[in-house]
């Protein structure tokens, strides 16, 4: 009897608790019909190994639940770890990479420092891919077993025809924005984000004070910090903004008008907020200004329009480019690519 | 080799099983009558896989399910629904259906 109960139990313990009583009392009774009359041990043994690992039956009882990702949500697990980790990754080395070049202090020898930055990138690296992986299948795996449903967004698609594949050749000559293109931008927004946040070490007029390029001196500062200080929000915004718009082109690979709109989006703001950082007298040093006037004898108003002009031209052209990669394609393949 | 054999056949019994299951639970059958029918009929089924496919073919509302106290031990009785019923008539027919077509086609590869 004591075997029967225990092989029982040894099932029931890895069933969810609301089913347990009502298949420990059928395993019970389904035990007692394949036993004879009289009993011995040795019966209760054939009888059970008929019945099999109690683990094997425990798994048959729940089927549904022996997987973390299911065949439904696998394929868009795979991918979106794939993207996950790449810009993870990328990000992480471009961030690390261009911060230790601009802190590097000269003490240590070239050599070792970058030995040592490569170490603390492949390091932080490895770290973040276990994050991404720990996250992506959290999620993952709450969307599955909270049962939302996929179906939803494959049956809002078109029937597939063979006319896609035409759409997908003229998407591939006039619209696909090349991978390298995406980490090109997210690295330009490592780089101004680095030497802005280090302004007050690096940017500003230098004086020669001894030979070559360890005699530079920073001599008077381009910023007035705590200005610049106030500023950090929006840039940080814009930061965001710019990696956000990176890994969004990556996902889609391709100009739809949507890019092409938040493209712009994107544009307007850069290009106010240099505006107003321009046309901010407070934002700079005041003797920078001085020793440039003095050294130049010029005006530096010129200066300012100039780059604001340059800014300004170079986003019109980019954001003309965008609606008009994105105007090649008919709108159904907008559809597609949406869903 | 024959792991590949084994788990092909496991797959190509896979659906008959559902077919069978359903076919002998025209009245009510309780888990242990229900596999001695089987072999019976030389449907040999592994229990560890029976009882769970009754559970889920129930949940499905194919079976409905019944405790006999009646009797000196608790029994528990499954038939089919009138559902069930429905599913199981257009079951058989695709099984017989595709029997005569495979066994046609297997037929005329012999001959060959």
């Amino acid at each position: 009897m004591n075997l029967i109960e225990s092989y029982i139990s040894e099932v029931t313990r890895r069933l969810p608790k609301k089913m347990r009583e009502d298949i420990e009392l059928e395993l019970r009774s389904t035990i007692e019909d394949m036993l004879p009359d009289d009993f011995t041990d040795e019966d209760v043994k054939n009888v059970l190994m008929k019945l099999g690992d109690p683990a094997n039956m425990a798994n048959e009882y729940h089927a549904k639940l022996r997987y973390i990702i299911g065949p439904l949500f696998y394929e868009t697990y795979i991918n979106v770890l794939i993207v996950a980790a790449t810009f993870s990754v990328v990000i992480n080395c471009i961030v690390l990479f261009v911060n230790g070049i601009f802190t590097f202090d000269g003490e240590t020898s070239l050599f070792t420092y970058i030995g040592g930055l490569l170490l603390k990138i492949l390091l932080s690296s490895l770290n973040n891919l276990a994050y991404v992986f720990f996250w992506v299948t959290i999620v993952f795996t709450f969307l599955e077993h909270a049962g939302v449903s996929t179906e939803k967004v494959y049956t809002k698609r078109k029937p597939w025809t063979p006319d896609e594949l035409v759409e997908l050749q003229k998407v591939k000559q006039h619209r696909q924005i090349p991978k390298c293109e995406v980490f090109f931008s997210l690295f330009w927004t490592v780089l101004w984000a680095t030497i802005l946040l280090n302004a007050s070490d690096l940017l500003g007029w230098y004086e020669q004070t001894g030979k070559g390029l360890e005699g530079l001196r920073l001599e008077t500062q381009l910023f007035n910090g705590d200005v610049l200080l106030m500023y950090a929000p929006y840039l940080i915004l814009l930061i965001l903004i710019e990696v956000g718009l990176a890994i969004y082109k990556f996902f889609i690979a391709r100009w739809t008008k949507q890019l092409a709109y938040l493209n712009m989006l994107y544009h307007f703001f850069s290009v106010v907020l240099l505006l107003v950082m321009l046309n901010d007298s407070a934002l700079f040093n005041e003797k920078f200004i001085k020793i440039m006037t003095t050294s130049f004898k010029t005006n530096l108003s010129w200066l300012t329009v100039t780059i604001a002009g340059f800014m300004i031209l170079a986003s019109i052209l980019d954001i003309v480019s965008g609606f008009n990669k994105a105007r090649k394609a008919p709108f159904e393949i907008n559809q597609i690519i949406k869903h | 080799m024959s792991d590949l054999i084994l788990s092909l056949k496991t797959e190509l019994r896979r659906g008959t099983l559902t077919l069978a299951v359903l076919s002998q639970l025209q009245s009510p059958q309780y888990g242990y009558s229900l596999v001695q029918r089987l072999e019976e009929n030389n449907v040999s089924i592994d229990q560890s896989t029976l009882y769970p496919l009754l559970r889920r073919l129930e949940k499905q509302e194919l079976l409905t399910s019944e405790w006999d106290t009646t009797e000196n031990r608790p029994r528990k009785y499954y038939m089919l629904s009138d559902f069930g019923r429905e599913v199981f008539q257009q079951l058989k027919e695709e099984w017989l259906q595709t029997a005569m077509q495979l066994n046609s086609m297997l037929q005329g590869g012999i001959s060959e």
